[in-house]
């Protein structure tokens, strides 16, 4: 019933608005008409007294005409209406057509309104007219529809495996194997844990140590043990309690020794990172190698995973444990170059991208310097998509290819949009001149650097650049090949390469783009740089003062750097040269580029003072930003601009205030909700469009119009307060009657 | 019997029949009609103002011509002797003034009884239409059903 009335409503709307709208049409259609005939009149009127004479065809009634001649052609018989009839010539009563066309305009863009204003109350209910609804495009309005696949969701958590594989196309085949089949083993893990939880929730039992047993046997997929222990924990449930209890006491003792080999216990790492990270714990373990081993790793993706499917900032949560496990690193003697800081730099990674990183790392229980290198060249590249990602809305596309300054523009976007992507740079040379060990104290910088985006970052895992990856895709294989046949001086060498590619940021893009057309040159480049490498290194050594200076860009007072130094001290343990980790792109560039002359720095930077004080990190820290070389301001410009906006925005704000007032911005619009709302004392005077007839109008009438419109228009654009304005006037005496009508009814 | 309902639905069916398609064909007939009665006051029209021309002996006359919208302008025909008449199918013949009228009473004629075929045409879909509301009417007696409505055209 409830519908039935529902529709007879719609259908008694339907049917006024059509009405409304099919008279308003015919009125229109009239209106259209009467112009059209004023036009024709008019260009006949101007063109007739072009001659004395016109030879025509005299309409003689409907039916008939006869050939004659149009005379005193410069005379017109113009009727004003009323069987009032006056003579005017030609012009003049061009004119008079004029002022009628206006009259005419007018009432058709009224009429026009009338029906936009039906068809907006119509657009209550779309479709309701039977018209197709346009956007502001143009386009017809379409419902989107998206089919929903539920297995999306569900597989999405699973398909974060597969994603962590970003890199993998930059390894070996064999390693690639080698990958494959520990992930294949992690599936299989997965899968076992699965089981054993659901055995769990049934009720059934399953010992820690049998679990520890299995996964230092790594004897995961047969359920033998299992079936032994089951029956034992169904006899009775005072013994299943007893067991609990047992279990729950060798598990606390586990805890300490193997805290990542128990599957069981993943659930709580995400927790207890810190605690499972315990320096103390990592070195008495039994062993580095079983740390490392792909529970290990299982268990650290599984925490993630569940982390961030219990909190919706999981990241966030990882990275406040991983924080702390930094600080516990840090505290740690660096008695042996074991892989921990490394583990530590990988499990850092996926706590917001793939986990692939902390797979391969952990792939090589022994990893050489060289895989070393080349893991935490993956990790770099696996960092590289985030970074951009935060960075790519304030930075220019020219910076984007730059990657390391774009990781520190990020921290200076925060700041100030405008500070460069090469102003950043600097941040690493601080770092890396002020440390006599250049390799140790550039990978702090980087830390630092990637701990704050990390703890920027929105939770969200950055999509991969394709483009971006195919570079270095392109250049990893040659570059690395390279730096690993020279053990120390080609590091170091390479990081002073590194160093001057982040100084001149524009030419490193240029041969980006240069190694993207031709990476046959790739190797070239490569052993020149390595030909350069030592006298680099030197220069760097002995003048680290000189060498910042003739820097064509000015470095910048970028705080991260001394978060880097900090860091860096106690980071030295790290034998990782992760300087390595740099891109080898931007290797090229640089290399390739140091013939050049001069480079201009990037458009967009704010000139920084390059002076040692700036390194105080006291300073640095204070986020201020000196400037020695200002870029000249044209004052009038600026005060030009600042002028022109605030004008802007007050219009703007005014225009919104009438809109959320009164829902209209159109004079007539506003005018109709008055109708309709305001309540009018008597004696309020409101000043009202006159009515227009067509043919009784006086030409004074048509200038008093013509006055009224200009008015109208300057109200709409209303940009200052003007007295002489009309609706503003209006708004208040209408403001006041809605007042005054409100309080007459509340007394 | 029938159903109340499949008579009263035949009853519906045929008022909308009336309705729908006998008033309107006696609509479209009687605008017809008046279509040509408008024409034949137009030639009555013409052939007077013609008899004006010829009872004066105007061999050249002023008149004033509409230029649109009630503008006047004048005009001055030379010669009075030709008149073009439209003789219909958007022809206009040259016609002497006694030709004129001559055509003008045939045309006249003509139109006449055109328009005298659509009064025909009229009484009689009126006739149909009072027919079906009589049966209609008498079916509603039959069912005591309350008396027809638009009985009276």
């Amino acid at each position: 019933m409830d519908r039935d009335s529902e529709t007879a409503e719609l259908a008694n709307y339907f049917s006024k608005f059509s009405a409304a709208l099919t008279r308003l049409d015919e009125e229109l259609a009239r209106w259209k008409n009467y112009e059209s005939d004023y036009e024709a009149l008019k260009t006949t009127l101007l063109d007739l007294p072009k001659e004395t004479s016109h030879s025509v065809m005299v309409p003689f009634g409907n039916l008939a005409f006869m050939p004659g001649k149009l005379v005193h052609t410069n005379e017109v018989l113009v009727m004003l209406g009323d069987n009032w009839f006056v003579d005017r010539s030609a012009v003049q009563a061009a004119e008079i057509v004029d002022r009628r066309m206006e009259l005419v305009q007018e009432n058709i863009t009224k009429i026009k309104a009338q029906e936009e204003a039906i068809r907006t109350k119509s657009g209550v209910a779309p479709g309701l007219l039977g018209r197709q609804e346009y956007n502001e495009e143009g386009l017809p309005i379409v419902e989107i529809t998206e089919p929903y696949f539920s297995d999306d969701e569900e597989g999405a958590e699973k398909k974060e495996t597969p994603a962590g594989l970003l890199p993998f196309s930059q390894k070996t085949p064999e390693e690639q194997a080698a990958d494959r089949a520990i992930l294949d083993r992690l599936a299989e893990l997965e899968r076992e844990d699965e089981e054993r939880e659901r055995r769990r929730e049934a009720g059934e039992i399953v010992t820690s140590d049998e679990e520890t047993s299995e996964s230092e046997e790594e004897d995961y997929d047969d359920g033998e043990s299992e079936d032994e222990h089951r029956p034992k924990a169904l006899d009775s449930d005072e013994e299943y309690e007893e067991e609990v209890w047992e279990h729950s006491g060798n598990e606390s003792e586990e805890d300490e020794r193997e805290e990542d080999l128990s599957p069981r216990k993943t659930v709580r790492f995400a927790d207890q990172v810190a605690k499972a990270m315990k320096p103390s714990q990592a070195s008495s373990s039994s062993s580095t190698i079983k740390t490392k081993s792909p529970s290990d790793i299982f268990d650290q993706m599984r925490s993630k995973q569940q982390a961030a499917r219990n909190t919706g900032s999981g990241p966030m949560v990882n990275m406040s444990n991983l924080e702390s496990t930094f600080s516990n690193l840090m505290g740690t003697p660096a008695a042996a170059p074991r892989k921990k800081p490394l583990i530590v730099e990988v499990d850092e990674t996926p706590a917001l991208a793939p986990e692939a990183p902390a797979l391969k790392s952990s792939l090589k229980p022994t990893p050489k310097k060289q895989s070393l290198f080349k893991q935490s060249k993956i990790q770099e590249v696996v960092e590289k998509p985030l970074i951009k990602e935060v960075v790519q809305p304030a930075a220019a596309a020219q910076e984007e290819i730059q990657q390391p300054p774009k990781k520190l523009s990020k921290f200076a976007m925060a700041r100030a949009a405008a500070a460069a992507g090469g102003s950043t740079a600097p941040a690493v040379q601080a770092a890396a001149s002020s440390a006599p060990i250049i390799a140790p104290s550039a990978k702090p910088a980087k830390l630092g650097v990637s701990d704050l985006v990390f703890e920027r970052e929105v939770p969200s895992v950055a999509p991969t650049m394709p483009g971006f990856s195919h570079v270095v895709e392109r250049n990893v294989t040659p570059a690395v090949v390279k730096e690993t046949a020279p053990p120390t001086s080609s590091i170091t060498g390479f990081k002073d390469v590194v160093e001057n590619t982040f100084t001149k940021p524009a030419p490193a893009k240029d041969v980006i783009e240069n190694t993207f057309t031709k990476p046959s040159g790739i190797p070239e480049v490569g052993s020149s740089s390595e030909g350069r490498k030592k006298s680099l290194f030197r220069q760097q050594q002995q003048q680290p003062q000189q060498q910042s200076a003739r820097r064509m860009l000015p470095e910048s007072a970028f705080p991260d750097s001394s978060y880097g130094l900090d860091e860096g001290d106690e980071y030295d343990v790290t034998p990782v040269p992760s300087i390595s980790a740099r891109p080898p792109n931007v290797v090229v560039a640089s290399s390739a580029d140091k013939g050049k002359a001069p480079i201009k720095p990037a458009m967009k930077t704010i000139p920084v003072v390059a002076s040692s004080k700036l390194r105080d990190t006291a300073l640095l820290k204070g986020s201020v930003v000196e400037r020695e070389e200002i870029e000249s301001v044209d004052e009038d410009e600026l005060e030009d601009d600042m002028l022109m906006r605030q004008v802007v925005s007050e219009y703007q704000e005014r225009r919104q205030a009438m809109i959320a007032q009164h829902g209209a911005f159109n004079r007539e619009d506003i005018e109709r909700i008055w109708e309709q709302q305001v309540v009018i004392p008597p004696g309020m005077m409101i000043p009202e469009t006159p009515i227009e007839i067509v043919h009784d109008m006086d030409e004074d009438d048509y200038e008093e119009e013509d006055d009224e419109e200009e008015e109208e228009e300057e109200a709409v654009q209303e940009t200052v307060v003007d007295d002489r304005n009309q609706p503003p006037k209006k708004l208040s005496l209408f403001r006041a009657a809605r007042l005054t009508g409100s309080l007459s009814k509340q007394e | 019997m029938q159903s109340d309902a499949a008579v009263q639905q035949k009853l519906a069916r045929y008022e909308t029949f009336v309705n729908d398609t006998l008033r309107r064909d006696l609509k479209d007939a009687l605008d017809a009609r008046d279509v040509l009665y408008d024409q034949i006051s137009e030639y009555l029209k013409l052939a007077k103002d013609i008899e004006v021309i010829k009872d004066n002996g105007l061999t050249e006359m002023k008149t004033q011509v509409d230029l649109g919208s009630n503008f006047y302008v004048q005009a001055k025909i030379p010669d009075t002797k030709h008149i073009f008449v439209n003789v219909g199918f958007g022809f206009h013949a040259e016609l002497t003034l006694d030709e004129a009228l001559a055509f003008i009473t045939k045309k006249e004629a003509h139109l006449q009884k055109r328009a005298e075929k659509y009064t025909e045409k009229a009484s009689q879909i009126r006739a149909h239409i009072k027919l079906v509301l009589e049966a209609m009417a008498e079916i509603m007696k039959l069912d005591t059903t309350p008396p027809p409505r638009n009985l009276n055209l």
